[in-house]
């Protein structure tokens, strides 16, 4: 089968692979009908994500139809059609019993290298490096899916593909960001970022009561999507961030921040550089800037939600500030399996236009070019889905 | 938190009752360099100095060897005749989100380890005994030792302690107890190894203390899968390898 594989660095390569097979009785097979490129997955792409290698399936954006099941899996059938959460849960653990799947005990088989790097490890996810998990990702003909009997949803067929898909991750990504900020009548929320999970936490944080929601970007297109969800917006290359929340709420500052940007931003000036600078030569590995701006932008006592990506160390982190301020700051990988039945009937109901974010629809084979274009946000490129 | 000790040990007099100050595993080394040396003073073509040199050195090792007594050793208050035998120690703990008891039970099958624990070919029970079959990493063999249970008590401690004549020297307890808000149960693992005694033991500790410490851990993750799913989780689809 034809299969997006990372052979390093900024080179991403559609080769032929061997089709996944069943290795497990928990197991299913599930021939992908429709993938997309995520905006976490373009950290593998610049290579910040540790223990990848080369040959590994991309990605963990991924939808299809069941094509065999292992012999304990009893309530998938081949033919059924599933949206499959990115995180990989085994559905016995503590983490798995009290909802926080991303967290799951037992779904890691490389948990030790996460240890040493985070001291205990999280759930696998699938295509996103051996330290969470070494899975063979969905930017593929096939997959397979693990623990299927926990993680994939049955959807019928009056919703399109392209409508269900980003239930695997960016939609309910964003709508955890918004949750995490508790949000409450009244509250003023900035997002950073307006990639595709910051469309999302940004819709999330209306249909969840925000009183007004600031979206943060630079990128024309961009913008202009997160007015359509309903936000107000910031070209922050253009004006003072800080300045332009702190007038806009009175002086005081949003209750919420999320950023929704990660171990990448494109930060500016002396800052900027030296952030660069220290990521290039090992001082660090990721670049803050936006997670920076939005703890100095937070009203006092307020939440920075955090569903952006880090991979490890920051530096000139502002901590004084958060404490200062009595924030609250939560984030990590996405607890999927909790919001899917929800976030369905949201999606029926029309309450979320998934499909007006996709900028590029294409096959497989246009993988490594519109991997370089969504990194370099050339072209409108906002969102890739890819049809194997 | 008390442990049992390594293995009892005929207690040792405090300041040796002999002249001797070189252990037995650095006398068989001694006595082996200093035969190469005396060999390459004879055979060597070098000038004469170089050959008397090689020869005195030479000399001087295999006198070490023979009368156990080192002169350097003294220098250096350095004794290795006397000392007592390296033990290291490996902890680690989990929580396993089921009841005490069956996790108890699932520990006492040790029969069953082989099934999650790679590195085991075999483990026999006997009652109280068993027997333990290992593979040495690389293809090199296997190593095999007998081991007792020594304490038991049922949904709470198990201690086992290896019998002698046991290539690999080992005690052990597991604690079982009940975590804190209902989120199943805690599993402290202590195992002390015996290493030789002196400078070999503690670069033995030194060079595979490492790797020890990441076994004991592995094998009780994997039992917790093994316990938490019904059997072991999903295999690592690939090792950290290319696939090229």
């Amino acid at each position: 089968m034809r299969a997006v594989c990372w052979m390093g660095a900024e080179d991403v390569r559609v080769r032929s692979v061997p089709e996944p097979v069943l290795q497990d009785p928990r197991d299913a097979i599930v021939r992908v009908t429709l993938t997309a490129i995520c905006g976490s997955d373009l950290h593998l792409y610049d290579g910040c994500i540790p223990t990848m290698t080369r040959g590994d399936i991309l990605g963990h954006e991924f939808m299809g139809e069941v094509v065999e099941v292992g012999s304990e899996i009893d309530n998938l059938r081949p033919g059924d059609r599933v949206v499959v959460p990115f995180p990989i849960a085994c559905g016995h653990c503590q983490f798995c019993a009290t909802e926080r799947w991303s967290l799951c005990d037992n779904s890691n088989p490389n948990a030790a290298i996460a240890e040493e790097a985070w001291g205990h490890a999280p759930a696998g996810l699938f295509g996103y490096s051996h330290m969470l998990g070494g899975y063979d990702g969905g930017q593929a003909e096939y997959v397979r899916v693990p623990f299927a009997d926990v993680g994939p949803l049955k959807v019928d067929g009056e919703l399109a593909d392209e409508q269900v898909l980003f239930l695997s991750d960016i939609l309910p990504t964003g709508w955890q960001a918004a949750l995490n900020c508790d949000i409450e009548s009244g509250h003023v929320v900035a997002v950073w970022g307006c990639g595709p999970v910051g469309l999302f936490a940004i819709e999330s944080a209306l249909l969840m009561g925000a009183h007004r929601v600031v979206a943060i970007d630079r990128v024309p297109e961009r913008l202009a999507l997160a007015r359509e969800a309903g936000a107000l917006t910031i070209d922050y290359s253009e004006r003072n961030v800080f300045d332009e929340l702190r007038e806009f709420t009175g002086g005081r500052g949003p209750d919420g921040c999320i950023d929704a940007v990660g171990m990448e931003a494109h930060g500016f000036g002396l800052l900027g550089g030296y952030d660069r600078v220290k990521q290039a030569t090992m001082g660090q590995t990721d670049r803050p800037t936006a997670l920076r701006e939005a703890i100095q932008a937070c009203g006092k006592g307020g939440t920075v939600s955090i569903p952006g990506v880090y991979g490890g160390v920051v530096d000139k982190l502002n901590l004084g500030a958060a404490f200062g301020k009595g924030l609250t700051l939560r984030m990590g990988q996405t607890h999927v399996h909790r919001y899917l039945p929800e976030l369905l009937d949201h999606v029926r109901a029309g309450r979320f236009d998934a499909t007006s974010l996709i900028s590029h629809r294409v096959g497989l084979e246009d993988a490594p070019e519109c991997y370089r274009m969504f990194r370099d946000k050339q072209d409108g490129c906002t969102k890739v889905v890819m049809k194997p | 938190m008390t442990l049992p000790p390594p293995q009892s040990h005929p207690p040792l007099p405090a300041r040796p009752s002999t002249r001797r100050n070189v252990g037995r595993s650095e006398r068989v080394g001694s006595f082996a360099g200093g035969s190469l040396l005396t060999w390459w003073a004879l055979r060597s073509r070098a000038d004469l100095p170089a050959r008397l040199g090689l020869a005195a050195l030479g000399a001087g090792l295999l006198q070490r060897a023979v009368s156990g007594y080192s002169p350097v050793n003294r220098l250096l208050d350095r004794d290795t005749a006397h000392a007592r035998p390296n033990a290291m120690e490996i902890r680690t703990a989990k929580t396993v989100f089921r009841p005490r008891e069956e996790i108890y039970t699932a520990w006492r099958h040790f029969e069953r380890f082989p099934e999650v624990m790679h590195h085991l070919e075999r483990v026999t029970v006997e009652g109280t005994s068993s027997h333990w079959v290992a593979r040495v990493p690389g293809g090199l063999g296997t190593v095999r030792w007998d081991a007792e249970i020594v304490e038991e008590e049922f949904g709470k401690l198990l201690s086992w302690c290896s019998l002698p004549g046991s290539t690999i020297d080992n005690c052990g307890t597991v604690r079982f107890e009940e975590a804190p808000g209902g989120r199943g149960t805690e599993v402290h693992v202590s195992i002390v190894y015996r290493l030789p005694a002196g400078d070999v033991g503690r670069l033995a500790q030194r060079l595979f203390g490492g790797s020890f410490r990441r076994l004991v851990h592995e094998d009780v993750r994997r039992l917790q899968q093994a316990i938490e799913l019904g059997r072991m989780a999903s295999r690592p689809t690939e090792t950290l390898e290319a696939k090229s």
